[in-house]
């Protein structure tokens, strides 16, 4: 009998459907056997994933217990550690950024295009080669120039050799440093008056002064001259 | 099924190795069977009857062991049911499996077909109602019968396109 007589003299809806007679034989739906492989492939997704993840995020510890330590970090750049201080990188995701707690002396390689960047608590710091320290939210610049801020978003200044700068509220701020030498006390009080917005008068203006004081707290500063030169200072709000 | 359960990569190349086999076999299997029963219900019971067989014995070819079952099975349920009838001619394996696969893309053509061009088709062929018949019982024209029966079976034609079967069907 020729196939299509056989076909249409037999057919049947609804039978001879491999589905069934696999779920007839097997007894368990056939869905139960085809998501198998995939829970495989989304466990051995998972693994890869987290094993990425795991050596991506490989972290070098560097650490000065009792003595200040130095070490070459991964890009060739220097850096000595204060006592009690401690350096991390992700040598694998970025050798140049580390995160600082502690104090620690930098002298970071020149890599085109490619900038060093230190975090810490209180401040954030970016540079391209240069020799600097950061203590706690104090930067203090020996070569080249530093971008200082409080964090990698916020707004920074450039501190360059020679220069210090501190973060004070959540602003980056350079430190003047007031340096006399032989200096009449009527320059040093007009000084004084202008940079911290007061007025300052003493009697005994013809002394003169020979110091070297960080711009720090007015107060600390009028003792200072008050207690070398014997005079009394009177300030002006 | 115990060996399905099992969590193993071996267990699941075995899954879908026999969820590969059913696919492409089943209904062939189903429709050689067919040929020596003539009876649906016997048939496609026969085959799971084999598949279950394999599944409890290893086969190292399973579709020529899957033929030769089926074809023991049937020729032994046609004794029990028809002792007195003549048994079938038989072909060689290699022309069974083929004309079984020819029979299976029928057999899914029909299935695609429209519902109105089968049923006028099936109820013409299968049931040997004739066209007023068939009219009568759908609610159409003749003339529309006629038609969906032309469509359906230039349809099945180009399934199998080398077959002299419908030069008969044509007459």
């Amino acid at each position: 009998m020729k196939s299509i007589d056989f076909v249409l003299t037999h057919f049947k809806e609804g039978v001879f459907d491999w589905r069934k007679g696999y779920r007839a034989v097997c007894g368990v739906k056939r869905r139960t056997f085809s998501i198998m492989p995939w829970l495989y492939a989304a466990a051995a997704i998972a693994v890869a994933t987290f094993l990425f993840w795991g050596y991506q995020n490989h972290t070098t510890e560097y650490l000065a217990y009792d003595v200040a330590q130095s070490f070459t970090l991964p890009d060739g750049s220097r850096v000595e550690l204060q006592p009690g201080s401690r350096l991390s990188l992700k040598p694998r995701l970025n050798p140049r950024g580390v995160t600082l707690d502690g104090t620690a002396l930098f002298s970071v390689e020149k890599m085109d295009g490619k900038p060093f960047t230190v975090k810490s608590e209180a401040a954030y710091v970016k540079v391209l080669g240069t020799v600097f320290q950061l203590s706690g939210n104090t930067l203090e610049v020996y070569e080249g120039k530093v971008l200082f801020a409080l964090t990698e978003d916020s707004e920074g200044i450039v501190v360059t050799a020679g220069e210090k700068a501190v973060i004070r509220g959540d602003k980056p701020e350079k430190t003047v440093r007031f340096v006399y030498d032989d200096t009449p006390l009527e320059k040093v009080l007009a000084d004084l008056s202008k940079y911290y917005g007061v007025s300052l008068n003493c009697a005994k203006t013809h002394k003169k002064l020979t110091a070297e004081f960080p711009a720090e707290s007015l107060e600390e500063i009028v003792d200072l001259i008050e207690a070398a030169l014997d005079v009394e200072i009177e300030i002006e709000k | 099924m115990t060996r399905n359960s099992t969590f193993s990569v071996f267990g699941i190349l075995y899954i879908m190795e026999l969820e590969k086999l059913f696919k492409e076999y089943y209904r062939p299997l189903c429709l050689y069977a067919l040929r020596f029963t003539l009876d649906t219900d016997a048939a496609e019971d026969i085959v799971q009857e084999c598949f279950t067989a394999l599944l409890s014995h290893k086969a190292d070819k399973p579709v020529p062991y899957l033929y030769a079952s089926v074809r023991n099975r049937s020729l032994m349920w046609l004794r029990s049911r028809k002792p007195m009838e003549e048994l079938p001619e038989d072909l060689p394996m290699e022309d069974a499996i083929d004309r079984s696969m020819e029979d299976s893309r029928l057999w899914d053509a029909v299935e695609k077909l429209p519902e109105q061009r089968r049923k006028c088709l099936v109820m013409s062929k299968r049931d040997c109602m004739s066209y007023a018949d068939i009219a009568q019982e759908l609610g159409i024209s003749q003339n529309t019968v006629r038609n969906n029966i032309s469509k359906a079976l230039e349809a099945l034609r180009k399934t199998v396109p080398a077959s002299l079967d419908f030069i008969l069907l044509f007459f």
